[in-house]
């Protein structure tokens, strides 16, 4: 059992990464970058939290853990094919040029 | 000890790199590096399930997606021109000051207070954690709970995967019925 400190210290850390691509970032490709980023620091926490038990393990968490990887990677495929088919309409991955999408 | 702190701090540094790095190819390979060794401290923690799926999902498939896109569009392009913290207004910046902080307080609070998972693994729980002796106990155990406890999600989740595949094809169908 590894100290949960460390786990807390990365886990703010990809999640400011994480935020931090989502706020400044005009490419739509960084976007998902920095989605993917979230998603690691959310998994990484629940696990380290579940294995604080000396000796124990837990299954609960890993099954939702592995549920939760599916998902976030078909999350990520959407996000690529909605990417590349803007790429085709527009020619561009700037968020901000594609105004075209507002009501 | 040192070998988690080598690894966690191996995450960090390359998902900094990725969200920092102006070419895109080279944020794919640091995202890519972020992948293979957050399996690597998941099987270090003692969950190689979530290591294995992290490898295949994260690491392999994703990668391997996001890396497609990049071929098929911009091919590498470097990140536009004025693309650089400045050009966000002080607003904006003041929102992501204020996340960050809260961000960092709630997690490091996390470990004073009492986590409601902590409480709920350690009552209600107790009879599911169990003590392994190697890695084919964990394994097996982890697919067993999924089956026996978690089967309603799966099957959920498969209808949730099998729609975002029709979501993906539809999208490329249109792609091409344009050209």
């Amino acid at each position: 059992m590894y100290p949960i400190t460390f786990f807390i210290v990365t886990t703010a850390l990809l999640f400011v990464f994480g935020l931090v691509a989502l706020t400044i970032k005009r490419d739509l490709v960084r976007l998902l970058i920095g989605i993917e980023i979230l998603f690691n620091a959310a998994n990484l926490f629940f696990v380290a939290l579940s294995t604080q038990h000396v000796g124990m393990i837990d299954p609960l968490p890993q099954s939702i853990v592995m549920m939760a990887l599916v998902l976030d990677g078909t999350v990520i495929a959407v996000g690529l094919a909605l990417a590349l088919n803007v790429f085709k309409h527009y020619k561009t991955f700037d968020i901000r040029k594609l105004r075209r999408l507002k009501w | 000890m040192i070998e988690i702190l080598f690894i966690l701090s191996l995450v960090v540094v390359s998902a900094l790199l990725a969200v920092t790095s102006r070419n895109i190819v080279f944020a794919v390979i640091a995202l890519l590096t972020t992948n293979i060794s957050l399996g690597v401290a998941y099987f270090m923690m003692g969950a190689p399930t979530v290591a294995l799926f992290q490898l295949a999902i994260f690491a392999g498939a994703v990668v391997v997606f996001f890396v497609i896109t990049v071929m098929l569009t911009t091919g590498g392009d470097v990140e536009f021109d004025d693309d650089s913290v400045p050009w966000i207004n002080k607003t904006t910046q003041l929102v992501l000051a204020a996340a960050s902080v809260l961000v960092l307080l709630g997690v490091s609070l996390t470990r004073e207070i009492a986590f409601p998972y902590l409480e709920y693994a350690s009552s209600a729980l107790e009879t599911l954690m169990f003590a392994p002796t190697n890695y084919d106990d964990i394994t097996t155990a982890v697919s067993q709970f999924l089956w026996q406890h978690r089967g309603f999600d799966l099957v959920s989740q498969s209808f949730v995967v099998l729609a975002a595949v029709i979501c993906c094809i539809a999208l490329l169908k249109i792609r091409r019925d344009h050209e």
